[in-house]
């Protein structure tokens, strides 16, 4: 055996993958060659100084967040990404992550868009659209998040008002993060409860939203899953201004159009459903 | 039917309980196939819940021949490698034998990351050092070596996985343990594994 035949071979001596003929010739052509042999044994240190290395692994509660994860996107249609051929790579698709659960790895302009979103449609939906049901700006976020407006309804037959009151849910939990970017500190926890609720709520919504119709109203729904799913696993860290981020981003208003139409026809919508019904009920007394 | 191939057909046909249990048996392989790809812990755990949600969408493709774990190393794999793309910009293709034989070696290329030998060898600067070994490596040539080193597939399986070559996986392999060697060469006096 070479010099050249036994470099081709270390990797399978270095992991025990050789025949018992190629060990055979391999270590005797490693007794005879000095360079060959230094080689190898450099080799074999650099692989035990490797096996000294560990990881770190996720606790338990850290799993079955991880799950949820998982199993949300699996479970939402809309929140799913174009169906992937795999492990048929030969397209190299290039993949659209929907859903970033781990805001620790997320760019940083990644939370400028976030709150962008968050406050534009925390502020227009809210004095536009839903000005009926105002609060005050001084109340706290607790109580926004505790007391649900009146208006909300439990979910009922009319999808128009399913829809209204999620988005009225969503602008008040946005409401509520503005407003306590002003006056308090994040209550976190409370936020991505009723985060998680929505997304819920949304999820079952948006499949209810099947005609051509309502596709704006689906993309809406969909954005603001977007946004929920992102306020749902944040994790406010030293150095995270999330707040501070929330009131940069005035400027973008692409969403505030959406919902302020959405929120306009699905207002429409349900006062239309209602008319006839109490046209009924006044026929009847 | 095997209970897997039972639970992958329930899974198949949208029963996210089956494909739950698909995910609790393979987890912590995928998960720690997914650390020694990205070196952390927050990119772990994006990668394994990435390539189980790909892995899902990606059900209808499976074919019941095929080893459950394999496919899901190579989704796994393949997420990894969209994800550098994405970041580096680049395509993380595999050369042939033949042109990585011209591509310069580590030996070649030298060491950019070597502290001094004078640094402390405690257990958490190795740990920093083996990692920097790690980054060291290109994408491919570190596919290679976890699955190999870490994961013990032998090369034929690896080949498979990642629908290469056999003899490409060797080359890979020789070169990514000639560039962890002279990485990490200064530690062979310190712990004693200098050749006298």
């Amino acid at each position: 055996m070479t010099c050249e035949q036994s470099k081709e071979i270390f990797v399978l001596a270095l992991y025990n993958e050789l025949k018992e003929s190629e060990r055979q010739a391999f270590e005797a052509h490693l007794s005879g060659c000095a360079g060959c042999r230094q080689e190898f044994a450099e080799m074999q240190e650099a692989l035990s100084l490797m096996n000294q290395r560990k990881r770190e692994e996720p606790t338990a509660g850290e799993w079955l967040d991880s799950w949820e994860n998982i199993r949300r996107a699996i479970e939402t249609p809309e929140l799913q990404t174009k169906p992937q051929d795999e492990p048929q790579r030969e397209q190299q698709i290039v993949p659209q992550r929907v859903i970033r659960w781990r805001p620790a790895s997320m760019p940083s302009w990644a939370y400028g868009i976030a709150a962008m979103l968050l406050i534009a449609v925390g502020i227009y939906a809210g004095r536009t659209w839903f000005s009926g049901h105002q609060q005050t700006s001084d109340q706290s976020s607790q109580q926004q998040l505790a007391a649900q407006p009146p208006s909300v309804a439990p979910p009922q037959d009319s999808t128009a008002e399913q829809t209204l009151a999620y988005l009225e849910r969503s602008r008040n939990l946005l409401i509520g993060l503005t407003n306590l970017a002003e006056h308090q500190s994040l209550d976190l926890a409370s936020h991505q409860r009723l985060s998680r609720t929505l997304i819920d709520q949304g999820n079952i919504l948006a499949v209810s939203l099947k005609r051509p119709e309502q596709q704006r109203t689906r993309q809406l729904i969909q954005d603001l899953q977007i946004i929920l799913m992102q306020l749902a696993n944040i994790e406010v860290k030293p150095g995270v201004p999330v707040v501070e981020l929330v009131k940069k981003g005035v400027d973008e208003k692409s969403i505030l159009l959406k919902i302020n139409v959405e929120a306009m026809r699905a207002a429409e919508q349900k006062s239309a459903n209602k008319g006839p019904q109490e046209k009924k009920q006044s026929k009847r007394s | 039917m095997t209970d897997e191939k039972l639970l992958i057909d329930r899974a198949q046909r949208g029963d996210t309980d089956a494909f739950r249990v698909l995910v609790e048996r393979s987890r912590i392989t995928t998960y720690r196939l997914a650390y020694d790809l990205t070196g952390n812990r927050h990119d772990a755990e994006d990668l394994s819940q990435e390539a189980y949600i790909r892995a899902y969408r990606g059900l209808k493709n499976f074919r019941g021949d095929a080893k459950w774990s394999s496919w899901l190393y190579r989704i796994t794999m393949n997420t990894f490698y969209d994800h550098w793309r994405i970041k580096k910009k680049q395509p993380v293709q595999f050369e042939d034998e033949t042109e990585l034989a011209t591509m310069p070696t580590a030996a070649q290329t030298g060491n950019a990351h070597a502290p001094t030998p004078e640094r402390s060898a405690e257990a958490g600067v190795i740990q920093q050092h083996i990692d920097q070994a790690l980054e060291s490596l290109s994408p491919q040539e570190r596919s290679v070596f976890v699955l190999r080193h870490y994961h013990d597939l032998p090369l034929k399986e690896i080949a498979s996985t990642l629908e290469i070559a056999e003899g490409t996986v060797k080359a890979y392999l020789f070169r990514s343990i000639q560039r962890l060697q002279k990485e990490l060469a200064f530690y062979r006096p310190e712990l004693g594994l200098e050749e006298n």
